[in-house]
């Protein structure tokens, strides 16, 4: 991975979806940080200026919709790509995630590639 | 006598001791497992992943190669698409995949179920013909782990064989319905065609499913089975139209306000509030000023969810003054 490689965030309570997203960014050639809950990952959002985030919503705690909203409220972070990860796929549920600010959204069991290309396709967009 | 007591004692106590160290050891035991079981499974993490992204990985020990299924068998649960495909590969060829083939016949019932639950989350569907077998097992916990695995594999070819079991209670109805659940919409056309078979319990269950499953596309079945011999059915019936939320259904639903069975006309009630047929009011308000308990319930809170503004206003019954009462709270 080259020093000035694109840094994404991820954020998910389950170790095993962090793995699995940070190896195909990784091997994709983008810079991962990742956190496993809410707060890490605003914090994370701040220091790191990732150029996009994906966030799990359904976590204890500040949940990724709740993450979403913090992070459009602030100046740093309120243009950040957000992609949220969720197992819910109903129209109301992924409504309040457009509704949070979120740019895009997978339903879990999600395609590690097809979110690299949702990922990819937002981010030529910018 | 007291020397037979001090010498009972002495010998309790020493079985307390004997009990309570063998606890410690096998607790210590345990301990050391998981950890190495945690060892293991670091060991084999980049494998794993490079498995999931298509990549071949080296040879592995047998410790490894079960640390390895562990891992998989939970990705498995979390990916869909190439990388499912990756993993079903994977195990495909693996020990550990024959082994639970093998197992899904075994003597003992503990170790068919553990293969049958295994199965679900290897991913490979020429496991599907196996799990159906074993859905005819003796044992309870078998049958429920072949469900839950073919749920997880999407075995539609499974429809007709689940949908007997959650008619018959043959496995807890919540793990089939989710198994049936899992295949979404792609269980439809297998279940539609079970609208008409001979077994009520089982067209009772698939017109559930359908209500569940199914979309207003599907309300012409659900519309004819409404006239179905069998109340549960007419019940069911009900409850899904009210579930897929078709308007045009609303005159059979109607009708059905007058059925002979008390509890397909509560269904027909709660299904009119459902699609919010304001044609209905009326005969709702004299439904739930009349008619037996449960009816008469569902009749009045159909009203509320209709016109919040009638149910505020409306009265005869107690079913219909706590609906009134409730209408003005939510004002």
């Amino acid at each position: 991975m080259s020093d000035d490689a694109v840094t994404i965030l991820v954020c998910d309570d389950d170790p095993d979806i962090r793995a699995l997203v940070t190896y195909r960014f990784e091997t994709a050639g983008y810079r991962i940080v990742a956190a496993g809950d809410g707060p890490t990952a605003i914090e994370l959002a701040f220091s790191e200026s990732p150029a996009l985030a994906v966030l799990d919503v359904m976590m204890p705690g500040m949940s990724g919709m709740e993450v979403t909203r913090r992070l459009r409220e602030d100046p740093r972070t309120e243009r950040m790509p957000i992609i949220l990860l969720t197992s819910r796929s109903l129209d109301k549920d992924v409504t309040s995630g457009f509704d949070a600010g979120a740019d895009d959204y997978v339903t879990k069991p999600f395609s590690p590639q097809e979110l690299l290309h949702r990922a990819r396709a937002i981010l030529g967009r910018r | 006598m007291l020397h037979v007591l001090a010498i009972t004692a002495v010998v309790l106590a020493a079985a307390n001791v004997v009990a309570l160290a063998s606890l410690i050891g096998m607790r210590v035991q345990l301990r050391v497992d998981e950890k190495r079981r945690a060892q293991l499974e670091a060991r084999v993490a980049d494998s794993a992943l490079a498995l999931v992204d298509g990549r071949s990985i080296e040879s592995l020990t047998r410790d490894e190669q079960r640390a390895l299924a562990a891992v998989l068998a939970r990705y498995a649960r979390l990916v869909r698409g190439d990388a499912r495909k990756n993993i079903a590969a994977y195990f495909e060829r693996s020990p550990a995949y024959a082994d639970a083939i093998r197992s899904v016949t075994a003597l003992y019932a503990w170790r068919r179920a553990s293969a049958a639950f295994a199965l679900g989350d290897m991913a490979v569907e020429a496991s599907i013909p196996a799990l159906i077998d074993a859905l005819d097992d003796k044992d309870r916990d078998v049958r429920a782990a072949a469900t839950r695995s073919l749920g997880r594999l999407g075995a539609v070819e499974a429809v007709e064989a689940l949908t007997q079991m959650l008619a018959t209670a043959a496995v807890p109805q919540q793990i089939v319905a989710t198994a049936l659940l899992q295949m979404g919409e792609r269980a439809l056309p297998r279940l539609t065609a079970l609208l008409a078979t001979d077994d009520l319990r089982v067209r009772a269950s698939a017109t559930q499913l359908v209500g569940l499953l199914g979309t207003a596309a599907d309300s012409h079945e659900l519309i004819e089975r409404l006239g179905d011999p069998a109340a549960e059915v007419r019940e069911q019936a009900a409850i899904a139209l009210g579930r897929v939320g078709v308007r045009s259904a609303g005159a059979e639903l109607l009708a059905m306000l007058d059925d002979r069975v008390g509890f397909v006309r509560a269904a027909a009630a709660t299904a009119l509030g459902a699609i919010g047929d304001r044609a209905a009011v009326p005969a709702l308000v004299a439904m739930a000023a009349s008619d037996l308990f449960e009816p008469a319930h569902a009749a009045a809170h159909a009203v509320l969810a209709i016109d919040p503004n009638e149910a505020a206003v409306v009265s005869g019954s107690p079913q219909l003054d706590e609906v009134a009462d409730l209408a003005a709270v939510l004002r």
